[in-house]
């Protein structure tokens, strides 16, 4: 976690400001903001390029919105031209800008970038020592001091210290141009942000070895090859079909891409639609989509009936073919009953047992000896007509019962397979009848003559035949992945059997197998960590945009996207954040950057450049007050406008410690210095 | 009838391995059935088309175990396809062995049946269903 505060930034000669220092300190720790006010062109702006200036090197908040080399003798320099103006032939005289900060630990740093100049002429000043546009900035000193005891003390290799207290890729996290919001959330800033987020959650370290691993275990496998021909073989056909699953996949995110462009080009057509002022347009429209939203549930509930039907098929197949055989031992059932043979007389054991036991239950002699002899010929007789079947009279007797009702089943099953059928045909014809009456409103779209109304129309069927075409191709592409997948996990179980035949083969199995065990896990901590970060991110940037927000019930939630691009969802469900106002959209970006901050746990100093500019009353004054949960024990500086400021400064008071007002003084016509004094 | 001796595991032949392992994959109308339920089918098939051979080789391992029948309605079929077989000699309705053995015999010739809907051209369901009908039909006209 970094942390850092600013204690005071110094400017000499930089720009407007000929000499300014800009305390940050704060008496006490709830009161956190510091407000520095200023008409346009005074010098607000500046503030964050001395801070960037100071730190890399550059100016990163310039309006034209690009670092201007400083070789480039046409934009205005660097130097404050009444100094300039004022010094004498030949002079020199320093440009610097100085930070004191505390670390997390309370190590205090000073850091000063000094470049310094040389009048030449009147109209002209150059870098001094001449000559030192050199490679090693000799005009240019850049000095970190660490303070020990009651002295500072100079540090080698600034750039480097700078960069671990004050890492430049955080630059935009901590100095927030406000104004630049539109840029914000295109898809280029969006996969840095990705990326910064992932450095601060160490996700990239775990990404980093995760590919440390995957190389190590590519190598096992590249040394399997030579063990055998045969594993030679399976190594490469594995690896081709790898190259076809990587082929493939790059295919199906592309058109998965192309396909969610189609939706939204759609949701923008049928929001220009609906607005239509002509109001058969309108519900001719609204008419359309309640067709289409019909069609989708109706599609579902077909998809429903049609696994019943599947089910209900495999369960009773079986039963319906063999129904001949369950009927035909009924019958021998039946008839074994019947003739009194089932259930038996006698059980086969009772009559083992008497004979064992030589006496009857009546008493009578069994032995077989004299007059028993008879007696026991006729038991004997009995035992040998009964067979096995008398033990399971009770199980026989189950068994046909459960024929008995397997037979009524089969009965029910067709009147079962008979309504899904009847469901199944029914929802088709309604499917059917909903699309012709879609194509009915199309025809009826199409021939208001509406010119606005017919475009977007075409382009409306256009869009949703492409997105026909980018699913069909998702399918195929989804359907060669699943079967890729398929041939993959074969071929490797090929080549593991084939590994195992030798020694050497088994010890490199071992080590894959090792292997590929530790990138699994790194990969779920990896993405458990990433879901974690981005569900946090998302939580905060909801609470803290519905906090801004005046019209809460139009907006549904805020999603953030695994690319980390941020969308608005509207109440009824279309993307919306294209058509947020200005207003809402800086509203969006101050929420994000807040939670981003939030979680990244990355506890920088905030400047925020034009806050509330282009945000009316009321969100500015629900934005004022979410400040503080915002950005609790955060060191932030706003720089404002003097009416965007003062009709909110009361609210700002219980976090305020500080407010500067730059003011600007014009010596001559055409230049002038800018001062920093309280604000009153 | 003691419950144990109903569990068993029933195998299939080693040469039919590679369909059975092919109809779990996705491009299979059958990838989501178990392997109990897909046996049953092929079985079913044996006994409907008369097709009963002995396996040549029983893959090891078995296919699956009597114990994952979802209820008791399999084994009914099993018992009464099995008295059937035998001419109506109810003491086959109690003898287990006899009982899978010739379950195994009816479903390996039934495999090739069960192949040729998988593979033949149109819907499995919609095939399965019309055999189902014309079997349907053929008991009605034979009662009347």
């Amino acid at each position: 976690m970094i942390q850092l505060q600013i204690e005071s930034i110094t400017l000499t000669n930089y720009r407007q400001y000929s000499k300014a220092k800009l305390d940050f300190t704060s008496p006490e720790r709830n009161k956190f903001l510091t407000v520095i006010v200023g008409e346009s062109g005074f010098g607000k702006t500046n503030i964050l390029n001395a801070i960037s200036w100071c730190l890399y090197g550059e100016e990163l908040h310039l309006t034209g919105g690009k670092n201007i080399s400083p070789r480039d003798e046409n934009v205005l320099p660097i130097y404050n031209i009444p100094t300039f103006v004022k010094a004498r032939p030949m002079e020199v005289f320093p440009v610097s800008v100085e930070i004191a900060m505390n670390d997390s630990s309370g190590q205090k740093w000073v850091i000063e970038r000094t470049k310094k100049f040389q009048k030449l002429r009147e109209d002209k000043a150059a870098m001094f020592p001449s000559g030192s546009n050199s490679p090693d900035g000799s005009s240019v000193s850049l000095t970190i001091q660490k303070k020990k005891g009651g002295n500072y003390e100079p540090q080698e290799n600034s750039a480097e210290r700078i960069g671990s207290l004050v890492p430049k890729a955080l630059e935009q996290y901590f100095l927030f141009d406000a104004e630049k919001i539109r840029d914000y959330f295109n898809v280029h800033i969006a996969a840095a942000i990705k990326d910064e987020v992932n450095k601060l959650s160490q996700v990239d370290t775990l990404s980093r070895a995760i590919e440390r691993l995957e190389k190590k275990r590519d190598d096992f496998r590249r040394e399997s090859s030579p063990i055998s021909a045969s594993t030679a073989k399976l190594e490469e056909d594995l690896q081709k079909i790898r190259d076809s699953l990587a082929l493939e996949r790059g295919e199906l995110r592309n058109s998965e891409a192309q396909k969610k462009a189609c939706d939204d080009t759609i949701q923008m057509i049928k929001t220009e639609l609906r607005g239509c002022t002509e109001e058969n347009v309108a519900s001719l429209q609204k008419l359309r989509d309640e067709h289409d939203e019909a069609i989708q549930k109706l599609e579902d509930e077909l998809d429903s009936n049609e696994l019943k039907k599947q089910k209900a098929l495999v369960k009773y197949a079986p039963i319906i073919l063999t129904m001949p055989a369950i009927e035909s031992t009924s019958h021998v059932i039946a008839r074994l009953t019947r003739s009194g043979e089932l259930p038996p007389e006698y059980r086969k054991s009772f009559l083992q047992r008497l004979l064992q036991e030589e006496k009857c239950i009546c008493g009578e002699d069994l032995s077989g000896k004299a007059s028993s002899k008879g007696r026991r010929a006729s038991v004997q007789k009995f035992l040998d007509e009964t067979d096995e079947l008398s033990e399971a009279t009770v199980d026989i007797s189950r068994f046909d019962g459960d024929m008995d009702r397997l037979e009524s089943e089969a009965a029910a099953f067709w009147e079962e397979l008979d309504g899904l059928g009847s469901n199944i045909k029914r929802i088709e014809t309604e499917i059917e009848n909903k699309r012709i009456k879609m194509a009915d409103i199309d025809g009826k779209l199409k021939g208001l003559n509406v010119e606005k109304v017919t475009r977007l129309q075409d382009r409306l069927q256009e869009a949703e035949k492409a997105k026909d075409e980018w699913s069909k191709k998702i399918g195929a592409y989804e359907g060669r992945i699943s079967h890729l997948k398929d041939d993959e996990s074969d071929k490797a179980d090929d080549l593991d059997n084939e590994l195992k035949k030798t020694k050497r083969g088994l010890e490199l199995k071992k080590k894959i197998d090792f292997l590929n065990d530790a990138i699994e896990a790194a990969e779920k901590v990896r993405d458990n960590i990433t879901k974690k970060v981005k569900g946090e991110v998302a939580r905060l940037t909801n609470e803290n945009f519905f906090s801004f927000l005046s019209k809460k019930t139009a907006f549904e939630k805020v999603e953030i996207t695994d690319e980390y691009e941020v969308n608005v969802v509207h109440a009824l469900g279309w993307q919306a954040r294209q058509y947020l106002s200005t207003g809402e959209t800086q509203m969006l970006a101050l929420a994000f950057f807040a939670a981003l901050h939030k979680v990244s746990g990355l506890d920088m100093p905030i400047f925020i450049d034009a806050p509330l500019a282009r945000i009316s009353e009321s969100p500015t004054e629900r934005i004022v007050e979410a400040f503080p949960k915002c950005f609790e024990n955060k060191q932030v500086c706003l720089l404002m406008l003097d009416k965007e400021f003062r009709p909110v400064r009361d609210k700002f008071l219980p976090i305020l410690c500080r407010e500067y007002q730059i003011l600007y003084n014009e010596e001559e016509e055409g230049y002038g210095s800018s001062v920093v004094t309280e604000y009153a | 009838m003691p419950e144990d001796e109903r569990y068993a595991i029933v195998s299939i032949d080693q040469k039919h391995k590679a369909f059975y392992d092919g109809l779990k994959k996705t491009s299979s109308p059958l990838r989501n059935l178990e392997n109990s339920q897909i046996w049953l089918l092929a079985f079913a098939l044996g006994f409907h088309n008369k097709l009963r051979a002995k396996s040549v080789q029983r893959a090891p391992g078995g296919y699956f175990r009597t114990e994952y029948f979802h209820d008791s309605i399999p084994f009914t079929l099993l018992r009464a396809v099995c008295v059937n077989e035998h001419d109506g000699d109810l003491t086959k309705a109690i003898d287990w062995s006899t009982i899978f053995s010739t379950g195994e015999e009816l479903a390996t010739g039934g495999t090739q049946a069960l192949k040729e809907l998988v593979e033949s051209h149109g819907d499995f369901y919609k095939k399965l269903e019309d055999i189902l009908r014309d079997e349907c039909k053929r008991k009605t006209v034979k009662k009347k």
